[in-house]
């Protein structure tokens, strides 16, 4: 027999080689535009840069970009910023994403039609979505003034976008409207997944609409939920195009959030040092956030 | 505990009649299997019972109260599903509890009668677990378990064996039946599968496409089916089914099978119906018998204790019967069925015999059977 120079991926013991190498292009990309800017940005956030360029030398090492950061009220605004706007819009876009899945997961005439209502804002790009909020929340020509003025709420015209209360609650509004349909079709998938015998075996044993909802669909959904939380949080975390274009992080700083912050930072002041540290600084938050999330998901199913 | 008359109940899914007219009076304890084949509506007739579906007409009662329009949760029943339908965030234990739970009963009792229901089970070792981790038997198990805690008025149980392999199917089939002694709780079991029905039951309601075609002990069915279509689906490997024309033969009205006069112990009227004889493999022996016949087999299946000689029809005895789906067999071969045969196959050829009163006779066109 003469020897085989070829490689035989057939053989056992190389057959997770073929994987490696189909793997491999996908591993490059991704090395070459995610993990070689990351690495220089945390390189970046520990010199004092404020426009970078890689061909320049490097600056020596420093940590003041950190120290001012963690010194800086504006941050810690930010993040105040950032935090509320995550438990706000997460929390409603869960509620309206679960009650309007479990209404188009009944069985009516045009659920296919309803199905493709409750999916539409996600499908819409975040600007356009924006610049209609704006629209219906501006001062003079709103909808929602005329509408609350009708309903008896206020009595004369409220300036949403220079109240930072008002500013803030209209960019909650306005995330949650965009937000809430990709809950809302993770949570139809996993409902689709629930068994139907698991609903008619609690009927059996005497169990009410709200015991179901309760004992069966609520903990059905725990895989699906865990996951769709972490990365609800996770846009709500990093959006920037619907706060910047809506209100550009005012007023007063109402609605900077940490995106926005690193934005303005980097390509307002030109710090680009300084915004890499709040990069970095977002990112741990973001990876611990996630660990977190994800590991305390229930694991059955 | 408590009987179950059914009266009447017909259900219709728009254009389609999947059950009609179905009554039936179970007796207080009685094992009653519905078996027939797939899609027949043993399970719509199931889910009627159970609640879970509504009936297009007729009326429920059990222990003698109207149930026809409550709600599942009310009538005092408890269900095994196919697939057992187990949460899989809840353990084993709280499984068994949850139908309690759901009625508000104590916890402390909870606790006793979930104890007590799985000492009878063998499953208390089980009872942290939860279901992910159990066997396929283990499951089943629990998922019965969870029925007997409520101590329902009746069982219902839909085809809770079929995800079973067959050797566990065998022994949990008996358990049953000694869980179903033991507790005496009326049941109502439905099946695909005819050797479960005749092993389980008290009696049998054998049903195709929505119509009850005979309700009987195992034993009746066996002996006396009512029509062609029990009397194939009921035996393995079923019935033989020989066409011919009954003549009259001086005293006695005859048919002619295997090129012999065949007296038959029947009333003189039958003479020059065309009738459908039904004999069953097992009654077919090796060597001489009141008829004999010399044949050479198409196939000889051997399983060890028991031989399947399958043996060509003369044109003139085959019949056309629409069998129960899945058992397709030819029209034109009858299978003998012979308990340790001696007689050696010699040439090819063998002598076989059949006693005529085991003959059963059918309408060739109404189906049912002639007595
Ligand atoms: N929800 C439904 N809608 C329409 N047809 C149904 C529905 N459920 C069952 N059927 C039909 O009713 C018939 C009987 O079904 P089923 O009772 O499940 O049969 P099986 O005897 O196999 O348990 C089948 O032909 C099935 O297609
Ligand atoms: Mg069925």
């Amino acid at each position: 027999m003469k020897p085989r120079f070829s490689l035989d991926l057939a053989r056992p013991s190389r057959r997770h080689w073929l994987g490696y190498l189909l793997l491999a292009p996908a591993v490059l990309l991704i090395g070459l535009i995610i993990i070689y800017p990351l690495i220089v940005s945390v390189d970046i956030s520990f010199q004092n840069v404020n426009i970078a360029r890689l061909d320049q030398p490097r600056r020596p090492f420093t940590t003041a970009n950190y120290e001012r950061l963690f010194a800086s009220g504006d941050f810690w605004n930010a993040s105040w910023v950032t935090l509320k706007l995550i438990v706000i819009v997460s929390l409603f876009c869960f509620v309206i994403g679960l009650a309007t899945a479990l209404l188009v997961n009944n069985k009516f005439k045009g659920r296919t039609f309803a199905r493709l209502l409750v999916a539409l804002p996600w499908a819409m790009p975040e600007v356009i979505a924006v610049v209609i909020f704006a629209w219906m929340f501006d001062s003079s020509f709103g909808l929602m003034n005329w509408v609350f003025i009708k309903l008896g709420f206020i009595d004369t015209t409220i300036n949403w976008f220079s109240s930072p209360a008002a500013a803030f609650a209209v960019v909650c509004i306005t995330m949650i409207w965009k937000g809430y349909p990709f809950v809302s079709i993770m949570m139809l998938a996993g409902l689709q997944s629930i068994p139907e015998d698991f609903y008619n075996a609690a009927r059996v044993d005497g169990a009410n609409a709200w015991q179901r909802l309760v004992n069966i669909t609520i903990p059905s959904l725990m895989p699906v939920l865990g996951v769709t939380l972490v990365l609800v949080m996770l846009w709500v975390f990093r959006d920037f195009s619907i706060i910047y274009v809506m209100t550009g992080g005012g007023p007063l700083k109402a609605t900077q959030s940490l995106s926005i912050m690193t934005y303005e930072q980097a390509f307002g002041f030109f710090k680009m040092g300084y915004a890499s540290a709040i990069g970095v600084v977002t990112l741990i938050i973001c990876v611990i956030a996630s660990r977190l999330m994800i590991g305390r998901a229930p694991d059955n199913i | 505990m408590a009987g179950i008359h059914i009266e009447r109940v017909t259900k219709s899914y728009g254009q389609l009649a999947v059950l009609k007219d179905f009554s039936l009076e179970v007796k207080d304890g009685e094992f009653v299997v519905f078996v027939g084949p797939s899609g027949c509506g043993k399970s719509t007739m199931l889910k009627i019972l159970a609640g879970l579906e509504e009936a297009s007409s007729g009326s429920i009662r059990i222990g003698g109260r109207d149930v026809t329009d409550l709600a599942p949760g009310d009538r005092d029943i408890a269900m095994v599903f196919q697939n057992y339908a187990l949460y899989p965030h809840l353990t084993v234990r709280k499984n068994m509890g949850f139908g309690l739970k759901m009625r508000g009963t104590d916890s402390t009792e909870i606790d006793r009668r979930v104890t007590d229901a799985a000492k009878i089970l063998g499953v208390e070792h089980l009872l942290d677990r939860r279901p992910k981790a159990l066997s396929g038997g283990q499951r089943q198990r629990v998922a019965l378990g969870r029925a007997i805690v409520r101590e329902p008025q009746a069982f219902l149980m839909d085809e809770p064996l079929s995800n079973l392999d067959a050797k566990l199917r065998v022994h949990t089939r008996a358990e049953i039946s000694a869980l179903h002694k033991r507790l005496g709780v009326t049941t109502i079991y439905v099946t695909h599968d005819q050797i479960e029905a005749m092993t389980m039951a008290d009696r049998i309601v054998i049903m195709r496409d929505g119509i009850i075609q005979q309700i009987a002990d195992p034993d009746t069915m066996f002996r006396k089916p009512a029509n062609l279509f029990v009397a194939g689906f009921i035996g393995s490997p079923g019935m033989n089914f020989l066409r011919a024309t009954v003549t009259s033969n001086g005293a006695n009205p005859a048919v002619r099978l295997f090129g012999h006069e065949v007296p038959l112990q029947a009333s003189q009227s039958l003479a020059g119906r065309d009738v459908v004889v039904g004999l069953r493999p097992e009654h077919i022996v090796a060597g001489p018998g009141p008829v004999t016949f010399e044949v050479t087999p198409r196939l000889v299946e051997s399983l060890g204790s028991e031989k399947y000689i399958y043996v060509d029809v003369p044109s003139e005895n085959r019949a056309e019967v629409a069998r129960s789906g899945g058992d397709e067999r030819r029209t034109d071969t009858i299978i003998a069925r012979l308990i340790n045969p001696d007689e050696r196959i010699a040439d090819g050829r063998i002598t076989l015999s059949f006693d005529p009163a085991r003959l059963h006779l059918f309408d060739a066109t109404t189906q049912a059977s002639i007595e």
